[in-house]
């Protein structure tokens, strides 16, 4: 890896830890309540009492960005935790048995595949009722279907490689095959697709919110914070647009060039690229 | 004009900095067939793309010239080299596989070529095409036409590319490596197509190769490369007979080695090892409308006895892979069954080693990691693991600090030797050698067949070695199993195997190169 | 190629019934009654002896698998119930829609394969280049834009500060109202197309037909044409048929900014409005379309692959 570029990736990491920092820490950093509505202060420009400024509620919007994106990355997160181990499990199932099973596992995958994921999301969201929880189940069962796939393709051509035999052959058990073998050879895409889905869910939540079918309106989150501005996009109140969508894009754009990083630094030896500025792989 | 049709002046090819092809010089004469020998990794394939001025990315010519009838090739104009290459040279490439655009039929590449580079209508051109398949000794020429790449065989993929090179005549033919990826048979029909082609149309080949077998048979002039440079350039008689310099001499040796039948050392004990008996194996192919029964090895029966070289030849696809997996157990047969009278158990006193040693690593791994991989199964082997691994890498030739690398990292040759090492670590008493030289050069070949054979002495183990190469079966082998269509033939004494009555046989050992019986 | 396309179409059909069926427990798993769930609102307004018909219809009473296949029937014979907002047939409320939709799609996917094509293949082929560096980061950049942020902003530039554009609604279907929509949807999922098209081109054009191609004196530009590019068809292909869902998903978000009166407007408008029996059929629309689509798909690539229909390449088993 060249130096430039291993300074771009230290640089990304440590400003995206501050960004998460600055989240966890929110209540130590902020001096307003982002819930408390004050009339008499709505639509303050950035200045230095607010110092992002404040909604139409006269609500501070540095407080709301930082609380909100304590909901916005724990959402993004416990979606996707749930949704990969719902997947690997899923997928695990169906590479290692295989024949009829196999077949109908994929087919249902196939059918879940064909129906528009926000669709699916907003029939679901009607089942539940509307909160965080729900959001996070909402995202996770919409979105385990590709990582279940994928796990079972790997485990499938994981099975019939020539060196898992050979391992067999030196004396390995089925178990030893599974956890020394198949397991580590699965776990660079696992963790890709990790990192892949905190993404997703992080624009999920946003859509949802956006929608007015995410997180309920009243909490913030940065996809509602972005549904409360647009109205005032056009009166000139930028800084209520500007700021959470700049998160929205800092976090998704960072996680997804960590993400490609990862890739190659978990590609086996003859496949890592080093220094070459490519995220593109696969 | 000189007799020379293509010369090469003090090329020098560099890959980033470093030199891999230094300052050589060769020429090639009208109407002669010239060779380049050498080990994987001399610089030969390269040496052929920069005659063509097409190097891969990274890798340019820093130096020298190549002049085609006196003319630089490197610094043609887009329509000269158009011209030089459509038309003047064909090249025929070793893998069959990835030179055929797999989209498009065998028709359309013929098709293709006619419209880029000659004025005949689209119907003489699949005339003039089906006429050249028919001189391939191709059957069925019609719809070889209208096929696609990957419904033919190799050995018919080879015939097609050889017929593209020379579809325009061509004054010079580069043929690179063509015989690899055959078995003998293919190898030896390819060779007499090239030379009747050569004597018909009076041009020059340039025949590249790895195997001096080959090599002889063909080669008026023969080039030796060696590690980018030229060690020697003489007429193949010559070279044959009188060879000047070491590499040459070492060529020569390694081919000996190979071609020589071994000494058979007769078994006074006859303890058997392992005994397959009467096994079947077939695979049920369902489909939605019929079920298909693909018989693979039919009523084999055979027998090993301890320390005993057991070679099993036979042609591709005749069932040879599919018994050494039964016998590993990794599939179960059909019918029959399957004896081991060996002292240890079954599991583990019989170990492989594949054809692709790269494919049987886990290429996460280093190689150290890989070949004490068995003693990882094994209890209380623990504190003794690092010996024992350094012990068997050394056996196989192999130091220490080459267990530190990544499989990749390894020569080709090196690679078959670490998976030799993982076998032997087991302490086996049979290894089934599963055409253990596929992708090894003819002196790589030569040195693994005599580290076989030692530890063949040393630890009194047994070797079952499947291979379609008859040449190198007889270099190695006791005794010999003549298998075709999942069938066993012949059972014969490597000594005795010229006086075979079996037609199969005679028909293998006819393809040998260089063989003059 | 018989064998194959047969296949393909009974395993479609499988996926079919799978689907129907999970829409079915998603019928199921609505809050409150299920009659009321299929007919809203107009369940009141009905008569009794109605009401009582609809029950035994919905075979409440019966075992799953038989309420399926009654459920299903009904499906068959296009009664889909009523919306529990308007009243109206959900069958012309839905098919106003379809129109639109089919418009914008259709928009964006042109787009979406010209630049493509001109960005894949032009950064594939001067591979490590400036130029490429700077397409591939700024396809990356796209990738992480959410597409209603991107719509908004593209709105406020182009109808609100430059007033070019109109903002909303497809007028009379003249150019300059798909144009923003459509743009949005293609450039929101564009950059998946030029990576994918790029990585292509980086792997075959080393690879050894192409260079025997270039070997025989062929020039770049017949290679691209000929080659390269039939070549790289298949995995564009396939790509399409499986983002078919995603974008249908994206055009939700991009129809309710842009207010274009397609299918996806309508699935948002009648989830807030809780109009269930709408909502559901545009599910089910949705879901055959994308089926259909993707066997078309994979028909296609067979038809241009030979070793597809051969199962030379097995996707599985």
């Amino acid at each position: 890896m060249s130096k430039q570029s291993r300074y771009f990736s230290v640089f990304t990491v440590v400003s995206f830890g501050v960004l998460i920092m600055a989240v966890i820490f929110a209540p130590l950093l902020t001096v307003h309540d982002p819930l408390t509505v004050q009339m008499n202060s709505v639509l303050q420009p950035p200045g230095s009492i607010h110092l992002l400024g404040t909604d139409e509620l006269g609500r501070d919007v540095l407080s709301r960005l930082l609380y909100g994106g304590r909901v916005s990355l724990a959402i993004g997160l416990v979606a996707m935790l749930v949704s990969v181990v719902v997947g690997v499990v899923y997928g695990a199932i169906s590479g290692l048995i295989g024949g009829r099973i196999d077949r109908l596992l994929m087919r249902i995958i196939d059918a879940l595949l064909s129906i528009p994921s926000l669709l699916l999301m907003i029939g679901l969201q009607m089942v539940f009722s509307s909160d965080s929880v729900a959001v996070i189940l909402v995202i996770s069962l919409t979105s385990w279907m590709p990582i279940a796939r994928l796990i079972r393709t790997e485990l499938i051509y994981i099975k019939k490689d020539v060196f898992i035999q050979a391992s067999k052959i030196v004396g390995a058990s089925p178990f030893q095959l599974l956890y020394r073998h198949m397991l580590p050879q699965c776990t660079p895409t696992i963790i890709v697709l990790a990192v892949s889905g905190i993404s997703h869910a992080i624009l999920a939540e946003a859509t949802l919110s956006f929608l007015g079918i995410g997180i309920p309106p009243q909490e913030p989150s940065w996809g509602n914070m972005l549904m409360g501005a647009q109205s005032h996009l056009l009166s000139g109140a930028w800084w209520l647009a500007l700021f959470p969508a700049g998160c929205i894009m800092y976090t998704i754009l960072t996680v997804n060039f960590l993400g490609d990083r990862l890739q190659d630094r978990l590609a086996a030896p003859q496949f890592r690229k080093g220094n070459e500025n490519d995220w593109i792989s696969s | 004009m000189t007799g020379f049709l293509l010369e090469v002046d003090q090329l020098t090819i560099i890959k980033q900095q470093q030199v891999i092809v230094s300052d050589i010089s060769f020429s090639v004469r009208r109407d002669t067939i010239a060779a380049i020998i050498g080990q994987s990794g001399s610089g030969k394939s390269l040496t052929v793309r920069a005659l063509v001025d097409l190097l891969p990315n990274g890798i340019s010519i820093l130096s020298g010239s190549v002049k085609f009838s006196g003319e630089s090739v490197l610094s043609m104009n887009k329509k000269r080299k158009k011209y030089y290459l459509g038309k003047e040279i064909g090249i025929v490439f070793q893998d069959t596989w990835e030179t055929f655009d797999p989209i498009q039929t065998i028709g359309r590449h013929f098709l293709e070529l006619f419209a880029a580079h000659s004025p005949i209508s689209k119907k003489n051109a699949k005339e003039q095409a089906l006429h050249l398949l028919h001189q391939m000794k191709l059957n069925d020429v019609e719809k070889v036409f209208r096929s696609y790449p990957h419904e033919l065989s190799g050995g018919m993929r080879q015939r097609v590319q050889l017929a593209l090179a020379i579809a325009l005549n061509p004054s010079l033919l580069i043929v690179d490596e063509p015989t690899t990826a055959l078995d003998l048979q293919t190898q030896a029909e390819m060779i007499q197509l090239i030379k009747d082609w050569r004597q018909k149309s009076g041009s020059s080949v340039l025949f590249i190769s790895h195997d001096l077998g080959v090599v002889s048979e063909i080669a008026d002039e023969v080039i030796v490369m060696s590690n980018g440079k030229i060690a020697e350039w003489a007429s193949a008689n010559k070279l044959l007979t009188a060879p000047r310099s070491h590499q040459a001499k070492q060529l020569l040796l390694d081919y000996s080695l190979l071609a020589r039948p071994t000494k058979v050392i007769k078994h006074s004990n006859k303890e058997l090892l392992i005994k397959v008996e009467h096994v079947t194996k077939y695979y049920t192919k369902k489909n939605w409308f019929k079920q298909e029964k693909l018989t693979a090895v039919t009523d084999v029966s055979l027998h090993i006895g301890k320390g005993e070289i057991v070679g099993l030849i036979g042609e591709s696809g005749g069932g040879k892979s599919t018994l050494s997996r039964l016998m590993l157990q990794l599939e179960t047969c059909t019918s029959g069954n399957i004896q081991w009278l060996g002292e240890q158990p079954f599991l583990g006193g019989i170990q492989w080693v594949h054809q692709d040693p790269l494919a049987s690593f886990n290429q996460r791994w280093t190689v150290e990691k890989i070949v004490g991989e068995g003693l990882d199964y094994q209890k209380g082997e623990k504190g003794v693991k690092k010996e024992k691994v350094d012990a068997v890498l050394q056996q196989v030739g192999l130091s220490s600090s080459d267990g530190k690398l990544y499989p990749h990292e390894l020569s080709g040759g090196m690679r078959q030797r670490a998976a030799l090492a993982r076998a032997l670590l087991v302490d086996p008493e049979l290894i089934v050698l599963d055409e253990p030289f596929a992708n090894l050069d003819m002196s790589s070949q030569a040195k693994l067949i005599l580290l076989i054979q030692s530890i063949n002495k040393k630890e009194n183990l047994a070797v079952f070695f499947i291979t379609h190469d008859i040449q190198v079966a007889l270099a190695i082998c006791q005794r010999i199993y003549v298998m075709e269509k999942g069938v066993i033939l012949e059972e014969v004494d490597a000594s005795s195997i010229l006086l075979t009555t079996t037609p199969y046989t005679k028909r293998l050992l006819s393809y040998m190169p260089g063989l003059r019986a | 190629m018989g064998y194959f396309i047969l296949k393909r179409i009974v395993e479609s059909l499988f996926v079919l019934v799978i689907g129907s069926m999970i829409c079915f427990a998603f019928i199921r798993i609505l809050p409150g009654d299920p009659a009321a769930a299929m007919y809203g609102n107009q369940l009141q307004k009905l008569s009794e002896a109605d009401r009582l018909r609809i029950i035994e219809n919905l075979g409440l009473d019966e075992s799953l698998p038989i309420q399926y296949a009654k459920w299903i029937g009904q499906v068959f014979q296009g009664e889909w119930g009523h919306s529990t907002i308007s009243g109206m047939e959900v069958a012309t409320v839905v098919a106003g829609t379809l129109q639109p939709t089919f418009l914008l799609l259709l928009s964006s996917q042109f787009l979406i394969l010209i630049l493509a094509v001109v960005f894949g293949v032009t950064t594939g082929l001067q591979h490590r280049s400036i130029y490429d560096h700077a397409v591939t980061a700024i396809s990356f950049i796209l990738l992480s834009i959410p597409p209603f942020w991107f719509a908004l902003m593209l709105m406020v530039f182009f109808s609100v500060y430059l007033g070019i554009l109109p903002t909303s609604g497809m007028g009379n279907g003249q150019l300059r109202y798909i144009l923003l929509p459509s743009l949005v949807l293609a450039l929101s999922h564009v950059g998946y197309y030029v990576r994918l098209l790029r990585n292509h081109i980086i792997i075959t054009k080393d690879a050894g037909f192409i260079f025997a191609l270039k070997a025989r004196g062929f020039s770049e530009w017949t290679i691209l044409k000929n080659h390269l590019l039939p070549n790289a068809a298949i995995p564009i292909l396939s790509y399409a048929g499986m983002s078919l869902a995603v974008s249908l998903a994206s055009s939700v978000v991009v129809e309710t900014i842009f207010s274009w009166p397609g299918i996806g407007r309508l699935a948002l408008k009648s989830a807030l409005s809780n109009d269930y029996p709408v909502l559901l059929a545009i599910i089910m629309l949705s879901m055959v379309f994308v089926i259909m689509v993707n066997l078309l798909v994979d028909l296609l690539c067979a038809w241009i692959d030979p070793r597809i229909r051969n199962q030379v390449i097995e996707e599985e088993k």
